[in-house]
Order: structure tokens, then sequence, then C-alpha cells
């Protein structure tokens, strides 16, 4: 297809490997929260890179769609970078920073804090997509426990962390289940972010690239975070402030600036950040806590 | 064979997508629309995805490029079989017997197979199941029989009167999708409609 200049398909996968993932994502939009298999493809990229989110985000994308990808909610980071640029060159769609504008926004472990709307798709990058997998290491004794809808072990491990801690300790990739039937990894985003996954009315599409899984959140749909009803599921708050925007809501990042072990907060969602600090120029930032050496 | 016999079989084919690449993502983010919100017509213009018209619905047709080919098999009702060599020709798509068929193409609902036959899936692999592409659906009849649905996708309980539409049908996917998570997924298609039935749709009578 000499029009497109690559030398490449568009968006680089076949139509065949499209098709192929394109009938797991109706099938996965169909059994929410189910993981579905799908004869992944290699990608120019190594495993862990998001080889499974830049599979779903080629096979939706369109030359009218707007790009946003984001790495730990960072949109200007290796990662980031690499798939956005990729994608822009071998799909010709437009690519933004704002969450607003983008249709389609492919995800390394947050969910921005923009909060998303209607016809917006959001595409994760799934390491393991198996809640079970570190429980229950056998594939097919986990398919097995899935089909039975048989999630004691989960619990499990939630109960012993409120017997060792005194609390449940898991801060990312925090088990959900979805539409009343399927326990779901979310990705490793934090578990902060897991209530932006109930009735959201976007569409939430994972992509897992070597365990060639893919699996799916339908907008409205909902997603409830095991816990327990004497210890309820809990989203957490940083108690602090961004250095930078001084928003005390959003998910921060916590940084290293100085060989004296000084560290300052600061938002992870770059996009949110910058919005906010351009929208209070000149006025005075609401303060930074700052911790005690 | 002679060789305008052979360029007369050509002609017969007809032409495919418009641009391979292209018309396949236009036709696939419709389909994704509509199972994304069930029970709300997607409305899009298929039949300019084509270069040439197809012989089969232009709805259909390109449902069945973009989704089927020799790995995910395809029925085709009576009045569609004449279609089969343009699927062929076009996509190497593989035909089968219902109850083997990973899409059952249906050009009214009088012509689709009995829901019971189709794949539904297992407890393991839920999603080895049937999608029912069924014509005639959007613009026939009001049956007069209206439906809330409700499920993920929805934010609102949503009032739908089915046209060409059995209650009859209505209630034999009720039954098939009461096995959850086995059942039969659909998409309803009428001349550049595509409506979305995915099995967690619960229509109860209005």
């Amino acid at each position: 297809m000499a029009r497109y200049r690559t030398g490449l398909n568009y968006a680089y996968l076949s139509e065949d490997a499209k098709r192929v993932v394109r009938r797991a994502l109706l099938k996965a939009v169909a059994i929410p929260g189910f993981q579905v298999p799908f004869s992944g493809r290699e990608m120019p990229m190594p495993y862990g890179w998001g080889t499974g989110g830049v599979q779903v985000t080629a096979s939706l994308i369109g030359p009218g769609d707007v790009l946003k990808v984001i790495d730990q909610g960072a949109d200007d980071t290796t990662n980031a970078v690499s798939i956005r640029d990729f994608l822009a060159k071998t799909a010709f769609c437009r690519v933004t920073e704002e969450t607003g504008e983008a249709t389609i926004i492919q995800t390394r472990h947050r969910i921005p804090e923009t909060p998303l709307k209607e016809g917006q798709i959001m595409v994760y990058q799934v390491p393991i997509p198996d809640p079970l997998r570190f429980l229950e290491p056998k594939l097919e004794e986990n398919r097995a426990l899935h089909a039975l809808r048989e999630y004691g072990i989960l619990y499990v491990k939630l109960y012993e962390d409120v017997t060792r801690h005194g609390e449940i300790a898991q801060s990312y990739d925090y088990p959900a289940m979805v539409n009343r039937r399927y326990a779901m990894s979310p990705s490793p985003i934090p578990r902060f972010d897991n209530p932006k996954l109930r009735l959201s009315p976007a569409l939430h599409l994972f992509g897992a690239g070597r365990e060639k899984r893919v699996y799916a959140v339908p907008p409205h749909c909902e997603v409830e975070s095991l816990a327990f009803s004497d210890y309820p599921f809990r989203a957490g708050e940083s108690g602090h402030r961004c250095e930078l925007c001084g928003d005390g809501e959003s998910f921060l990042d916590e940084m290293v600036v100085d060989d004296a072990g000084g560290r300052v907060f600061v938002c992870s969602d770059s996009a949110h950040c910058r919005r906010r600090r351009e929208s209070l120029q000149g006025a005075e930032l609401p303060r930074a806590e700052k911790e005690e050496k | 064979m002679s060789r305008s016999e052979m360029l007369g079989n050509f002609r017969d084919l007809g032409l495919g997508f418009k641009d391979p690449a292209l018309s396949a993502q236009a036709a696939f983010r419709a389909a994704l629309r509509a199972f994304a919100a069930p029970a709300l017509p997607v409305e899009m213009d298929f039949a300019s995805l084509f270069q040439a018209p197809p012989p089969l619905p232009a709805e259909m047709a390109a449902l069945a490029l973009v989704l089927a080919d020799g790995e995910a098999s395809v029925y085709l009702s009576p009045s569609l079989k004449d279609a089969g060599t343009y699927l062929s020709f076009h996509g190497g798509v593989a035909k089968v017997a219902p109850e083997e068929a990973f899409f059952v193409f249906a050009a009214a609902e009088a012509e689709a197979p009995p829901l019971a036959l189709l794949r539904q899936g297992s407890e393991k692999a839920p999603d080895e199941s049937a999608t029912l592409i069924l014509g005639g659906a959007l613009t026939g009849k009001e049956g007069g029989v209206k439906y809330w649905a409700s499920g993920p996708g929805i934010k609102e309980p949503r009032l739908w009167a089915p046209r060409g539409l059995s209650a009859s049908f209505l209630a034999e996917r009720g039954e098939i999708v009461a096995a959850y998570p086995l059942g039969i997924d659909i998409f309803l298609t009428g001349p550049n409609l595509l409506m979305g039935l995915p099995r967690t749709t619960l229509l109860e009578r209005a």
C-alpha cells in the first residue's frame, strides 16, 4: 500500500492478525471480565513493553482517532513516547496529551484523573491477566476455578493481609468482580484507580501480549473491588499534595530529589498536573506539606 | 471453460472492501459500538465501504469480511447461500453447518436455525460460542411487544420495540442466555443499521 508510505500494513498488524484480535474483543465485551484467548503476534518491541495493548489498539484504530498514550500516568516517558510514535507513524492518527480530546487512550498502569466520557476507549497493557495466577500457577486449574466461580483463594489472600498487616495491603492490581461473575485483574493500576472502573461510561479493553489474552469491561458495568464487610475496600489517599500543582486529590508519585534523601510528591498524571498549573498561573499554590526529615 | 466464461464468473464475484484495512476498521468499530451499547441501533453507511455492492446486504458482508475467515467459519441461511462464493473469494471464509459455525448469518428470523442448535460455548470457554447476524430485524413490522433492555453497556433501562422479530424468538434467546456465561450473541441488522444484543442484555416485557 504505497499511499501509507511505511512499507507496512495500516497500523502494522496484518489484516489476518487484526481479525483474530477483533473476534476476541467482541466476545470479551459480550462476557465482561472473561479472559478470551487469541493467537497474538510478535510485535516490534519486547514482551513487557505493551505488546498486548498495542495489538488491541492496532486492531481498533483508524485515521479519524485521536490517541493518547500514558505510562504510569505520564505522557512523556519512554514507553509512552515510543508507542505513541509507533502508532502515529503506522496508523496516521492524531495524537494528544489531553484526556478529554482522546478517542483511544492506551495505558500502562494508570487511569487518567480527568473523568472518562461516553465513546472513549481505554486500552490497558497487561502483564499477568489472571488474578489467580500467583495463588494457583496451573492454567488449567485456573480455568476451572473461573468456570466454577470459585474465588475462595482470592479472599484467603486478602484475609492473610488483614491478619498480617491489620488491613488489606494490596495496593495495586487489586482484584475486582466484573458484572458479578468473573474475578478480574485490573492490570497493575493502583487500587486508587479501581473505583474509576465501576459504571464507567467508557469501554475498557485489556490486552496481555505474552499471555495472549484479552478481556473487557463494557461501559456502565458493575465492577466491585473484593473486600470484606468488616474490612471494606478503601481506595486510599496519600495525605500529601502535589509539589507542582498542589492537588491533594490526585494519585501522587514520590520522587527523591537530592542526595540527602529529600523527597517530594508530584502528580502521576502529567497532563492533569500541567493543566492545573496552567489554570492556576499567578495564583498561589495550595501549600505542599513537606515531610519532616 | 472458455475465457469469456471465466471472466463472467469473476464478474459474478463482485468487488470487496474499497480499502481492505480502513473499510474493515470502520466496520469493526461500528460492531464494537453496537456490543458496547446494546439495544441501540448504530447507523453507518456500510455500502460506502465496498467498491461494488456485494451480493448480500452490505452490513452483513462487512461483518463477514471483518470477522470470519478460514479459522472462524460461517453458516449462511438458504437465501444467502449465493453469497458463499463471494465470501470464499474475498475472505477465505469456510462454510459449515449451523451447529459448527462461529458466525451464523440469517436473512430473517424465519430462516434462522433454532437457537438451541447453535454453539453456546462451555463453562471453561464461553467465548467458543456462536454469533448470530440476523437481517430484516430492525426495519420489519413492529411486533407490538416492547421490552426493557438492561445490563452492561446500558446506563438506564432502555425501552425497545423490536421490529421483524417475534416474541417467541426473543423468549428462545432468553432461555439460552439464562445459562450465562454460556450463550450466543446477536447482531440485528437492517439497511445501514446494526444493533447488538450480547448475551448479557436482559430483556423484560414492558
